[in-house]
């Protein structure tokens, strides 16, 4: 059998399908480099070639249908199979001849993103552009193949197009649904890519392949009714809205509760405390969760704001009389901890004194010079705040302008950051304060750089007075968690995971989250490893990207959330796996606040802003959900 | 050389439940022009599927050229030609591109004979196959079944959806090519007339099965057709080979199948008067065999 001739009537047959998927494959780059010329940024295409790549598996598969519609007509069929032909070796070229053809018209973008100069700037294409390149162009041989199977046995090329990609949704699903039991679609869609992906796309095509040998050579035949295939795609979208649905809206919320008012939820030590935090002092609404329920009242508890606490605070009066002003650590709270069934706030106070820097010509601003610093103890009656001890820590401050301070509670003891210092400081029973050690740090006020490419180390901090696994959690948080933006996270939330021997923490990028494990650590330094991601789907990143939010970790959960969004994670899997996702889908709505109770459910703070008229007039609405923490 | 170009023995084949084939006894000598008569959905192009090896057969054995059909199906289609009914080929090609297409399937594929081919059935190389009338298509078809000089042509209803006279162009064109190369013809159709001419065999297929077979000549002498007064309570369902019995006004009209002395005397016996014998064309006969009565409308007359 002369392959030549095959190949060159297969080309032939193909040329028009060809040519409008190429067409179609390549309007989007075309338009862009269009643009940029037009625009002055010379004729390239960079950005379009990726979501145009995407494009591919659909064209794939109707070049797979193409292919082989026109052989298996009835008649033809019994033309070419009269023939001494070896049904192997003429589809094997078919095959192949199709899927060359294909390659070539994905690769089409890209090669006109490359000639014209869309790859000479890294900034211009997408950092993983190499990895979904790879992933569109193994889901397209998947297509290509399952389409080729397809219409091997519907003949039908719009049905067997239909129907050849919706066996190559489902088989991409496949490992996401079975077993059922798998909540996360994403995650396991990592794990997928990882390990099972290439395994299914790989394995699913070569399988399609042989499959199609045999049907075309048996010369099976699928009939096809129009109206059951229509209820069978409703079906499919049916059942992919409802695993989208599982993604988005699965925290299942117990009770909720509203107030007309701009309230936060503060948790001080096992009290809820529901309040308006520009109330600079006075009783918040106390919060109780009973039987699934969310119960409001008057709490007879005070709630202080640091700066209102300093108001009846003579040393403070007299330092702003000297021309000083006051920030507090933290900004809008104190620590609470309770010893001996009474509970103690803790504050660290830093005064500064502003001065006017020129800082563009005829141009003042204001710097901060900071001159003494404090942490303040306090024992917390119902009604008041009475000051226990000062423990001045003034000689920390190495560096004068806007020092960088935070501190946490550590056991009983207090771990404070000031400037280049780590200072350890014990608490006695009675909230009285002592300086156990006092060292300088290698690195503070910036964040080091995460990898995922090699293992990096962390400083730990020189504090010898806790144990060790804490002061790795510590250093850790404070070397990703330090920065202004999360100052009173710090004080009681952690990024790290510690559980039996195993270390790790975690990160959150706009596109994906990634779990770093501790694998050593010796005097100086903590080592560590990446170990794995779990990508955020296009609806995970849209909206309101969680990598801008808080989070936190607790219990074997990391806890993530961001203006209308909460995600809740399972670290302690074998891969990171989404357990939860809450979300309201409208404008203004921020949530403020997440606790975790003891019995595992959440209780969630959230705020919206409410247009009440049409001037453009607003007023704020808070919010109280119970949530069922997902398991 | 074998005297048997196709050897059939016993060949069941069944669609599901729908038995198609029951027993199928054929053979069909090498060097001849083998007619292959039945009704539409007799069971023809299945059985011409089943040679080709592109369908396996329920039971039974077939062998072309000495070669089992279909575990020998390669070997076997390399030495056969096929030509099917209503052929349809690749619209896109041009004709000189599917000569070539095919030829890469031939090892002997014969390009000169193909070019002398060409002439003869007046195609040109350049024209597309989509734009080729039925009866250059048919041409092109049988060029395509011919090029490598096959030793037995196998063509199902060749001439279906031609006019009279492209069918006898066509015709023509097959006579004057296989004849003189001493291929075996095997030649399925349901239109008689235009087997009768060139078939010196004749097979004909009846539920699922041959109903006779024979050459043309011989058939036409055995099978005759006797116009007659029945005597009251005449039974030619008696006779052996009744094919058909017909009452035409007071007439009666008994076709019967290897007629001897002994079966016209048998008949005069039934009749009365005058006894008229006519032999039948190749048309009459199928008639008589496919939808023959046997003497049941008139016994129940």
């Amino acid at each position: 059998m002369k392959i030549a001739p095959i190949i060159y009537q297969q080309i032939n047959q193909l040329r028009w399908y060809v040519l409008a998927c190429f067409g179609l494959i390549i309007v989007l780059p075309l338009e862009e480099a269009v643009v940029n010329w037009r625009d002055g940024d010379g004729f390239y295409a960079a950005a379009s070639v990726l979501p145009t790549v995407m494009m591919a598996p659909l064209l794939a598969g109707l070049i797979a249908c193409a292919n082989i519609q026109a052989d298996l007509d009835d008649k033809r069929h019994l033309f070419w199979r009269s023939k001494p032909v070896s049904i192997k070796i003429f589809m094997t070229i078919k095959y192949f001849v199709g899927l060359f053809l294909v390659l070539a018209v994905i690769a089409s973008p890209v090669l006109f993103s490359w000639l014209t100069g869309g790859f000479s700037d890294a900034k211009r294409v997408d950092s993983n552009f190499y990895a979904v390149f790879a992933n569109f162009l193994l889901i397209s041989l998947l297509a290509y193949s399952v389409c080729f199977l397809s219409n091997g046995l519907i003949r039908k090329t719009a049905r067997a197009w239909l129907i050849g990609m919706a066996i190559t949704c489902f088989l991409m699903l496949t490992p996401f649904m079975l077993p059922l039991q798998f909540k996360d679609v994403t995650s396991d869609f990592l794990s997928v890519i990882s390990t099972i992906y290439l395994t299914v796309t790989l394995g699913g095509a070569m399988a399609a392949f042989v499959l199609s040998l045999i049907t075309i050579s048996r010369n099976w035949h699928l009939q096809t009714n129009l109206k059951a295939l229509l209820w069978t795609a409703a079906w499919v979208v049916f059942i992919l809205m409802l695993l989208f649905s599982r993604q988005v809206a699965n925290i299942k919320v117990l009770d909720e509760a509203d107030y007309k008012g701009y309230a936060d939820l503060t948790l001080i030590s096992q009290r809820f405390i529901w309040n308006e935090p520009f109330q600079l002092g006075g009783s918040g609404s106390g919060v109780k969760i009973r039987d699934g329920k969310i119960i409001i009242n008057d709490d007879s508890f005070t709630y202080l704001h640091p700066y209102y606490q300093s108001k009846s605070d003579e040393a403070v009066q007299d330092k702003k009389e000297e021309g000083l002003g006051l920030s507090t650590y933290p900004e809008e709270n104190f620590v609470f901890h309770e010893m001996q069934g009474q509970l103690y706030a803790f504050v660290l106070y830093k005064y500064y004194k502003p001065v006017k820097e020129e800082y563009k010509e005829g141009r003042f601003g204001e710097i901060h010079i900071d001159k003494e610093c404090y942490l303040k103890s306090f024992k917390v009656t119902d009604r008041q705040y009475e000051p226990i001890a000062s423990l001045d820590l003034s000689d920390c401050l190495h560096e004068r302008v806007n020092t960088y301070y935070t501190m946490r509670f550590v056991g009983n003891k207090i771990v404070a950051f000031i400037a280049d210092q780590c200072v350890t400081i014990s608490i006695s029973e009675y909230g009285d304060m002592e300086i156990l050690g006092k060292g300088k740090m290698k690195r503070y006020m910036s964040h080091l750089v995460l990898n995922e490419q090699q293992d990096f180390k962390i400083p730990l901090i020189p504090s010898n007075g806790i144990n060790t696994k804490e002061r790795i959690r510590t250093s850790i948080d404070f070397n990703y968690w330090g920065g202004y933006r999360d100052v009173n996270y710090f004080t009681r939330r952690s990024l790290v995971d510690i559980h039996e021997d195993e270390i790790s923490f975690y990160h959150i990028y706009k596109n994906e989250l990634a779990r770093f494990d501790v694998i050593n650590w010796d005097d100086e330094y903590v080592y560590c490893r990446f170990r794995d991601a779990r990508p955020f789907t296009f609806f995970e990143q849209r909206v309101s990207p969680i990598n801008d939010g808080w989070r936190f970790v607790q219990n074997g959960k990391l806890y993530a959330y961001h203006d209308a969004k909460l995600m809740i994670f399972d670290i302690r899997s074998e891969r990171l796996r989404k357990l939860g996702h809450w979300e309201r889908w409208t404008d203004d709505y921020w949530i403020t606040n997440l606790e975790v109770l003891e019995n595992g459910d959440l209780l969630l703070g959230a705020r919206e802003r409410v247009q009440i008229n049409d001037r453009k007039q607003w007023e704020w609405k808070s919010y109280l959900y119970l949530l069922k923490n997902p398991q | 050389m074998s005297d048997s170009a196709i050897v059939i023995d016993n060949l069941h084949f069944s669609y599901g439940r729908k038995k198609v084939l029951t027993g199928v006894n054929l053979s069909v000598p090498t060097g001849s022009i083998f007619g292959f008569l039945g009704r539409n959905g007799a069971g023809k192009t299945t059985l011409i599927k089943t040679l080709l090896g592109l369908q396996k057969p329920s039971a039974g054995t077939e062998t072309i050229l000495g070669l089992d059909c279909f575990a020998n199906a390669m070997e076997v289609r390399k030495r056969i030609g096929y030509m099917a009914e209503d052929q349809q080929m690749y619209g896109w090609m041009r004709v000189g591109q599917i000569i070539k297409w095919v030829a890469g399937f031939y090892p002997n594929w014969d390009m000169t004979f193909t070019e002398k081919l060409l002439d003869v059935l007046r195609l040109t190389k350049s024209t597309k196959v989509k734009a080729l009338s039925k009866g250059q298509n048919s041409s092109l078809a049988l060029l395509l079944a011919l090029g490598h000089h096959p030793e037995l042509v196998i063509l199902d209803d060749p001439t279906l959806g031609l006019d009279p006279i492209a069918r006898k162009d066509f015709l023509r064109h097959v006579i004057e090519l296989l004849q003189s190369n001493g291929v075996t013809v095997f030649f399925s159709s349901h239109l008689l007339y235009e087997i009768e001419p060139v078939a010196d065999h004749v097979a004909i297929l009846d539920g699922g099965v041959i109903c006779k077979v024979g050459k043309t000549e011989d058939l036409r002498e055995s099978v005759r057709r006797f116009m007659l007064t029945p005597k009251p309570g005449a039974d030619f369902a008696a006779i052996t080979g009744l094919l058909d019995v017909d009452r035409a006004a007071a007439a009666v009209s008994v076709t019967i199948e290897d007629c001897d002395d002994e079966k016209r005397s048998r008949i005069r016996q039934l009749a009365e008067g005058d006894i008229t014998e006519a032999a039948l064309n190749l048309d009459e006969i199928f008639e008589s065999y496919v939808i023959g009565n046997k003497g049941q409308r008139l016994a129940a007359g």
